[in-house]
């Protein structure tokens, strides 16, 4: 079994290979192995999926895997 | 007189013609019962996981059984621990109930799916001494029974048609006098525990599951497929019986390959993780229906015989229909218990004592048997590794505050518990060999449960013995203990 962090500025729940799985910014424990990692809700974050090779973690060294959120767009902050 | 029998006569040509022709057209017409095919996948319906009602079983104490082969011996010793289950009182989250009310997935091939689909569908009525499993199924001669209805003339014939073998007649048998024709439909309709019935698909060598998922990759309605013969199949014996076949209809809807099996496809090289690439590779040969238009199955315990590689995978992946890592991660879950019941034998053999070497009887039951032993310790020696290696790092969460990821930037705004959840465990494991050299129970030790036979019929002293020792063989065990102490 190996562990992963999935950072986000929100609480947002993420998805492992097609299913929520979990939060943002906890220890989330993975299969090792390849893997897609998104997040659910709005699609206002970049990469907007990110396929890492899982290996190697420990509980006390989970990989780290960063989304951070798309700027605002110039209508929504008109808005 | 003569008239009567000039008139007769013509009578007993056409009647014996009549025979001979429905003699001949009989077997054409005999076929095993045909799965439905779906159109269109619905993952909100069918017999899921995630459809069932909980019945007020939680999550949180999360239990799972894993029952073994071994005949009417497997569905004795299991059908002892879920008597033993069911008189474990329990306090969980407020309420008081038995530890059986609490079980979440019973996973079972060969003889022990008798006692798990008999649960699945009358649940308290298992324990019903009038009209229970006991009267129906554990003290029955089913093996003569079954052996009794080759000789039926009409069996007789419809066996020679090619689509209809004695495991189908098997199977009529089980569903008239043990299930009463009920369906997964009917299994839904109970709720939890998911009852997952394995046989083994003799083209990949791998589980094949009675559960929607893995019907949705054939688009066949698991719904209206009979449990009976779902746990024909799990019971169907090589040699014994031929395999039994169902039918695979997956270009009649669409199923997009999904994403674990896609990342899977990447995980080829020894670094990354060739099983999952290998039960990709399986899973998806579903989908191509013009290789694999017939499925053909034969006994569960040929590809586990401890109903435990279901429950391993939802160990360790995160895309199983009950993951437990998912469940894990979503902090559902407090206590972890899987209770493994191994009813293997290790029968004395006598054939070294001789120069010829032994028969083709034996060498088939050896041919059989080595394989399953060795696939059994193996993948309960997977269980044990995932178990101490949750151990150890429930010791490293619980004991280092660092992994509160105070110090992951920036911080999560509606987390307070940032951690990991540790969870309690319990490996559980009942087999004859927990049996000290010392110990007897109900004036047997150790090597009399080794050597009991596997089939469909043993005498009633028996089966008491089996049902009794699970329950010892459980109060001896120190998680099973720690267990019913913690939860009292």
């Amino acid at each position: 079994m190996e562990y992963i962090v999935v950072r986000y500025p929100k609480h947002r729940q993420v998805i492992i290979d097609g299913e929520l799985s979990g939060f943002t910014n906890i220890i989330l424990m993975i299969q090792n192995g390849h893997h897609q990692i998104e997040l659910d809700g709005k699609a206002d974050y970049s990469p907007s999926k990110s396929i890492v090779m899982v290996k190697n973690t420990d509980v006390d060294f989970p990989m780290k895997i960063e989304f951070i959120p798309l700027e605002e767009t110039e209508e929504e902050s008109d808005a | 007189m003569r008239n009567h029998i000039k008139f007769t006569t013509p009578l007993r040509i056409i009647g014996s013609l009549f025979l001979i022709a429905v003699s001949l057209l009989l077997p054409s017409c005999a076929t095993y019962p045909q799965n439905a095919p779906i159109k269109e996948r619905n993952l909100d319906a069918g017999y899921r996981f995630n459809t069932l009602k909980d019945n007020g079983n939680s999550d949180s104490l999360f239990v799972i059984l894993a029952f073994s082969g071994g005949g009417t011996r497997a569905a004795a010793l299991s059908y002892g621990v879920m008597e033993k289950l069911q008189e474990t009182t329990i306090e969980w989250e407020g309420r008081q109930k038995s530890l059986l009310d609490e079980v979440d997935v019973i996973s079972s091939v060969s003889g022990g799916s008798f006692t798990a689909a008999y649960y699945g569908l009358y649940r308290e009525r298992l324990f019903d001494k009038e009209d229970g499993f006991e009267k129906h199924f554990l003290y029955r001669n089913i093996q003569g029974k079954i052996t009794s209805l080759l000789f039926y003339p009409s069996n007789l014939i419809r066996l020679a048609s090619p689509t209809f073998g004695r495991i189908d007649m098997a199977e009529e048998f089980y569903d008239e006098e043990i299930f009463e024709n009920k369906t997964f439909e009917d299994l839904k309709e109970k709720g939890r525990p998911f009852i997952s019935i394995n046989s083994t698909d003799i083209t990949t060598g791998t589980p094949f599951t009675f559960i929607q998922n893995q019907f949705d990759l054939i688009c066949s309605d698991l719904d209206k497929f009979k449990v009976a013969r779902a746990v024909a199949a799990s019971s169907d014996f090589p040699v014994a019986f031929p395999p039994l076949q169902i039918n695979n209809y997956a270009d009649t809807c669409e199923y997009p390959k999904p994403i674990w099996i896609q990342v899977a496809e990447m995980d080829k090289d020894f670094a990354a993780n060739p099983r999952r690439n290998i039960r990709a590779r399986k899973t998806w040969s579903y989908r191509d229906v013009k290789k694999r238009p017939y499925i053909h199955l034969l006994d569960g315990g040929l590809s586990d015989n401890i109903g435990l590689s279901d429950p391993l995978t939802a160990l360790i992946s995160n895309s199983h229909p009950y993951s437990i890592p998912k469940k894990i991660n979503q902090r559902k879950i407090k206590k972890l218990v899987v209770i493994i019941v191994d009813a293997m034998t290790a029968p004395e053999e006598n054939f070294e004592l001789e120069q010829s070497p032994p028969g083709l009887i034996k060498v088939l039951s050896i041919a059989t048997g080595v394989p399953m032993g060795n696939y059994t310790f193996s993948t309960i020696e997977r269980v044990k590794d995932q178990f101490k290696r949750w151990q150890k790092d429930r010791r490293s969460l619980w004991n280092n505050p660092r992994n509160t990821f105070k110090h992951c930037p920036p911080p999560p705004d509606k987390i307070t518990e940032k951690s990991l959840r540790p969870i309690d465990l319990y490996p559980i494991y009942v087999g004859f060999d927990q049996i000290a050299d010392n110990e007897t129970y109900f004036g047997k030790g150790r090597d009399w449960y080794l050597n009991i036979p596997t089939s469909f019929k043993l005498p009633k002293d028996s089966v008491d013995k089996l049902r009794g020792v699970a329950g010892k063989i459980l109060d001896k065990s120190e998680p099973y203990s720690a267990l019913r102490d913690c939860l009292n």
